[in-house]
């Protein structure tokens, strides 16, 4: 079976978060393997939610600002 | 939705204003209402109606291509989402034969004797939102549409491609039901043709061309697609560059020909045609799509004559570039493409401008008729229980429904843990659906809610509102995106996108579980507006904001105000622009509310939407001013590139130089005896990657001027697309006939200049003759374009983003086409996007419409993201308040030592603050760090769920 | 924020390209759709978390469960808030500016906080001989003992011959 990462990603309410929406709005497609987690600003992240994401088995972490 | 959701709007369907008597300010309107023959009040959108109505009947809403019931609801967001009886096709109202639909409706909301009704209204003013009407079937039928089943006009094709149209999105023609492999586009099928009366260009055609290609090419890779042209006409702000990556994206084929007529040949349809090189061609396709323009609307005339509006030569309601949005009868305004044929961002702006005309004429009484919502008090202990979580999940008709297996992800949720009623809806933000929601929170006694739907941004402040009807704290929501972040995305593989929903699912669910109750916080507004820019967008943004009763400081950098409106001489309308400038400037300078600094910069803009700060600096010295919103009118600069000699060859103008000469008496105008006009100088790709909008107008109008004062020279336009759209496509015609003569370059063979001696020469290559012809220029026009203004150290200081070209990018393209991301501050004018007079004007209004919302509630409501100091833990070290980028973070003095405190109005929710505190005292507002390690912990069952299924494959295998 | 993130997945083992940060500004859905298809790309060519950087799972969970620690401590936490507060002042927010502050004024912190962690965790599952420790830690001698000896004299652990445990709650 080829492998099938898991990817957890941040992303900034205003930026990101609305890019991906528009995305959406334009039908582009993209793979379906990773899980959003909205925040208001990149500046939320903390170093914490990166390890506790591999902590918890991700594959790879992505922060979209 | 939202409008149907307000209490102050009532939505009056199925009526006809009959007549309007007295003045602005105080109309008596009589309305004709027709009956719906069910009762809006009792139905309850279940359909059982239309599923047991026998009489079937086409369906008009959709372009009759498939089939509907005599009773039903058009489409299921329909506002007001309630059913309706076709009076015309319904047996019981025609033969008194039936009453199914009545045996069959639960609520009993079907009344056959419902009776017409006439209704009187008091109104303040009047508002014509007409639309647009349909191109006549005589025309369609000249490329053979009725006779040949493959072509479709555009509206067919839209259908077509709806996901929940006839064909549930699958393009098919026709004739077959195959998949067309090669499809044309034909452009301006009742547009720009004199021949079927529509003179005018439809201005959107070429777009929805583009999109309804675009979404073909999805549904079909394999299709071939050419479009035919006679100009590409995408003018509107980012338009060039989406049609550019479209056709070269899909590979469309973009023809520039007029395709006279369609004939079928066998099984396919032969497209005639001759190129501008002035070859015949004939092609052969399977799909003919016949993009049709925007008529006038078919009740225009009737209606004009009962209210005694002034209608223009095409039946489009008659306005001024002075004021687009007023008709010839006072009180009486127009919006959307009943003032001429627009695109969607246009129209909204048009309405929020109208809105701003409405709230000048009635300021005096503003809000002594307006009902304020009043919701439940909340059910505190109610949300103090142990979660019980409600999750719903929305199809979204079949955006989401059809990818992601709701019911499965419905099912999955019901497992989750605190989860103590799932259900599945059709459409979760449809009225009905919301009240039903409301009574599910009620009945179950829930206490948290998850929705498992489209996108936060665009519907959590509905949901959030629904919560609070149900007597819930509005933060105790939380949304799974599975539309425009799964199912939109993930098209091609619907089981992926069914386990990335549960996981969102599941991620929010462990979120909600940790939500708690947040209070709204309301921040009082300081009643005044900071208008930056003294331009026409400036002078009439600032008049409508004062017109409307509040204080308003216009700031303009340089001495005088008027900005590029004064090198305007003449407006293709006949209007004066210089006297419509005076004239706002004389309303502006005598108005009581207004105060006026020329010669001012401003600087450190500070604060939030209701408070700011700003220093206004002149030669004299500095004032500091607060404002409750800010509206950025600061314009946007000729462009003067060095090219074709400007700047060193004093023949070589551009078409505001033009403007000058236009006005003086002999001079260089005089003098010559070839003018040539260039287009696109500069834009388009080379130093400006965008259409400036304006410049195809403008140099027509600046080549009539001249034709009409001196016929005897000869005029040359070399451009790349004629676009006049709109009605100045009648000067375009004007001016062809009147002797101006037009020629297309391509961008990969710019005009040359070419200099022998004094005397200079254009090369251009003609594609008719196919040949370089050498075009005198006794004095070259540039159209330049428009290049943004000093945006950024603006957009900096009020942290709004720009648009890669540098102008200020809007909230919303499509529906809030005025409002900056940054609240509280607003755009208009060329600030914006380049745009002609009339629609800076209407824009300006716009801006008005939207700052005085703040201003006339007198509140903001701070959303409650904000962060929170728990002040027994803080340590007082300080590394917030330092860190903070909005300064609201203030050290404070508790007993002997320093705490941290949030000023909440100027928090913006970023969380810098708590990711950087050592001993993690600080937490955000619907973003806790429980919430969020709770989602990262439910993320990881996702990994769990991976592993086993990994092992249980090994163990299969 | 990045940096830091990075330094400590570094001293946990792990693929720094595990680990991104972007930016799309809501105008673009492109370029968003392109920076998560490449970065899914990478990822799927990297292969499962820990496989492809040679760490048995066991291994793998002790580091990160460490690494979770130690981004909780106040000790590693102030730290971390002080050094964004100095690169503010500083304005310095160059990638070469960061990395020396991060390595001078972090590093250390962290190193000595995971190592600490980790051996809390070891310990925790009964007496571990220091041989044993050096070989699951991967340390050297002189970074565990100091750690080993402060830990018994806060009276968490107890020396027994010639291993070391848990002290015995009284």
């Amino acid at each position: 079976m080829a492998f099938d990462p898991k990817i957890l990603s941040f992303f900034c309410h205003w930026c990101c978060y609305a890019a991906a929406d528009s995305a959406g709005v334009a039908r582009y497609q993209y793979p379906p393997n990773n899980r959003v987690i909205r925040v208001m600003c990149t500046g939320r992240i903390d170093p914490r939610f990166i390890i506790e994401a591999f902590y918890a088995g991700a594959d790879g972490v992505l922060v979209g600002g | 939705m939202e409008a149907g959701r307000s209490p102050n709007i009532e939505i009056i369907t199925l009526a006809e204003l009959k007549e309007l008597s007295g003045k602005p300010g105080n109309f008596k309107a009589k309305l004709h209402i027709r009956p719906r023959y069910v009762d809006p009040l009792k139905c309850t959108s279940c359909g059982m109606c239309t599923t047991y109505c026998p009489k079937e009947v086409v369906d008009e809403y959709n372009e009759r291509l498939t089939f509907t019931k005599a009773a039903r609801i058009d489409y299921a967001q329909a506002v007001p989402t309630v059913y309706y009886l076709d009076e015309k096709e319904c047996l019981r109202l025609q033969h008194e034969s039936c009453q199914l639909c009545a045996n069959v409706c639960g609520p009993n909301a079907i009344v056959f004797d419902q009776q017409p009704e006439e209704r009187e209204l008091e109104v303040g003013a009047v508002v014509l939102a007409l639309g647009f009407g349909r191109v006549p079937e005589e025309v369609l039928e000249k490329y053979g549409y009725g006779k040949y089943p493959d072509v479709l006009t555009s509206l067919e094709l839209e259908r077509l491609t709806c996901a929940s149209g006839p064909t549930e999105g699958e393009v098919i023609r026709p004739s077959d039901f195959a998949h067309p492999q090669r499809i044309a586009f034909l452009q301006c099928i009742g547009s720009r043709d004199v021949t079927c009366d529509n003179g005018y260009c439809s201005s959107v055609c070429c777009m929805y061309a583009m999109k309804e290609a675009s979404v073909v090419k999805e549904h079909l890779p394999e299709a071939q697609i050419d479009l035919f042209f006679m100009d590409i006409r995408t003018q509107g702000k980012g338009f060039d560059e989406a049609f550019n990556r479209a056709v070269e994206k899909y590979g469309f084929r973009t023809i520039y020909a007029r395709v006279p007529r369609v004939d079928q040949v066998g099984r396919r349809l032969a497209l005639t045609y001759v190129t501008e090189d002035g070859k015949t061609h004939r092609d052969f396709y399977d799909m003919v799509v016949l993009s049709v323009g925007l008529d006038a609307p078919a009740d225009a005339e009737v209606l004009s004559q009962r209210l005694g509006v002034e209608l223009n030569h095409y039946g489009f309601a008659k306005t001024r570039v002075a004021a687009p949005l007023e008709t010839n009868v006072p009180g009486i305004f127009v919006a959307g493409a009943f003032q001429g044929p627009k695109d969607i961002p246009e129209s909204v702006v048009q309405a929020q401008g109208v809105a701003a005309e409405c709230s000048e004429l009635l300021a005096e009484v503003r809000g002594k008729d307006a009902i304020h919502k009043e919701f439940p008090p909340e059910d505190e202990e109610l949300e103090r229980l142990e979660p019980r979580i409600g999750v719903f999940v929305c199809h979204c008709g079949v955006n989401i429904a059809g990818v992601v297996d709701v019911k499965e992800v419905a099912r999955y949720a019901a497992s989750l843990p605190g989860v103590v009623y799932t259900e599945d809806v059709l459409y979760s933000c449809s009225q009905d659906t919301l009240n039903e929601l409301v009574k599910k929170i009620r009945e179950n006694r829930l206490n948290r809610v998850v929705i498992a739907a489209c996108s936060p941004r665009t519907h959590e402040p509905l949901f959030q509102e629904t919560l609070r009807e149900a007597g819930l704290n509005p933060a105790l929501i939380e949304m799974a995106n599975i539309r425009d972040q799964c199912a939109w995305v993930h098209a091609e593989d619907p089981e992926a996108a069914t386990e990335k929903a549960k996981d969102q699912v599941r991620m929010a669910v462990a979120k909600a579980a940790r939500l708690a109750p947040l209070e709204l916080q309301r921040v009082s507004v300081t009643p005044s507006a900071l208008v930056i820019g003294g331009g026409a967008a400036g002078l009439q943004a600032a008049l409508s904001v004062a017109n409307q009763g509040f204080e308003v400081y216009l700031v303009e950098r340089e001495a005088e105000l008027g900005g590029n409106l004064r090198r305007v001489t003449g407006l293709l309308s006949g209007e004066k622009p210089q006297k419509i400038l005076e004239d706002l400037i004389k309303q502006v300078e005598s108005h009581p509310k207004i105060r006026v600094y020329k010669g001012t910069t401003v600087e450190n803009v500070s604060g939030y939407v209701g408070n700011f700060t700003s220093t206004l600096r002149r030669e004299e010295g500095s004032e500091v001013i607060n404002h409750g919103v800010v509206i950025l009118a600061t314009g946007g600069r000729e462009h003067r590139p060095e090219r074709f000699g400007l700047g060193e060859n004093e023949r070589v103008l551009t078409q505001l130089d033009l403007e000058a000469e236009l006005e003086r008496r002999g001079g260089k105008l005089s003098r010559a005896r070839s003018i040539v006009m260039i287009q696109c100088v500069g834009s388009r790709g080379d130093d400006l990657k965008y259409c400036s909008k304006l410049c195809c107008q403008q140099a027509v109008k600046n080549a009539l001027r001249i034709k009409k004062r001196y016929p005897k020279k000869d005029v040359y336009v070399l451009f790349r697309d004629m676009r006049t759209y709109s009605f100045s496509e009648d000067a375009y015609r004007e001016a062809r006939k009147a002797g101006v003569i037009f020629l297309r370059y391509q961008p990969e063979s710019k005009p040359e200049l070419i200099t022998k001696g004094k005397r200079l020469a254009v090369k251009v290559y003609d594609a008719l003759l196919g040949e370089e012809l050498l075009l005198p220029a006794d004095l070259l026009v540039l159209s330049v374009g428009i290049a943004p203004g000093e945006n950024e150290e603006i957009s900096k200081v009020i942290k709004a983003p720009l648009t890669g070209d540098g102008f200020f990018l809007e909230a919303h393209a499509k529906l809030m086409p005025v409002e900056l991301p940054v609240e509280g501050v607003y755009v208009c004018g060329l600030a914006h996007a380049p745009k002609p007079l009339d629609e800076t004007l209407a824009q300006a209004r716009a801006a008005a419409a939207k700052a005085a919302i703040p201003l006339a509630k007198g509140f903001v409501e701070v959303a409650p993201i904000v962060s929170r100091v728990d002040q027994a833990r803080c340590i007082g070290c300080g590394i917030c308040a330092e860190l903070c980028p909005y300064g609201a973070i203030e050290m404070v003095k508790v007993g002997k030592r320093k705490k941290a405190q949030t000023i909440t109005a100027s928090c913006k929710g970023c969380g810098i603050c708590a990711s950087h505190c050592p001993v993690l005292a600080i937490s955000m507002g619907g973003f806790t760090d429980e919430a969020i390690l709770a989602q990262i912990e439910a993320f990881g069952a996702f990994v769990e769920r991976e592993a086993e299924g990994k092992s249980k494959e090994e163990k299969a295998a | 924020m990045a940096e830091v993130t990075r330094r400590i997945l570094e001293l946990v083992g792990l693929n720094l390209e595990r680990f991104r940060i972007d930016w799309a500004s809501a105008a673009e859905a492109p370029l968003f759709v392109k920076i998560v298809t490449d970065f899914t790309e990478t990822i799927k060519k990297l292969g499962p978390l820990g496989e492809a950087e040679g760490l048995d799972p066991e291994t793998l969970k002790l580091r990160l469960a460490a690494a979770r620690e130690l981004a909780s401590q106040s000790r590693f936490r102030a730290a971390y808030g002080n050094l964004a507060r100095e690169l503010k002042k500083a304005g310095d927010y160059s990638p070469e500016g960061i990395r020396a502050r991060v390595e001078q004024k972090l590093v250390p912190i962290i190193k000595k906080g995971l190592l600490e962690a980790e051996i809390k965790h070891l310990l925790s599952k009964g007496p571990v001989s220091i041989d044993a420790l050096l070989e699951k830690t991967g340390a050297n001698q002189e970074d565990i003992v100091p750690i080993l000896e402060a830990l018994s004299k806060k009276g968490q652990i107890e020396k027994q011959g010639d291993v070391w445990q848990p002290k015995a709650k009284e």
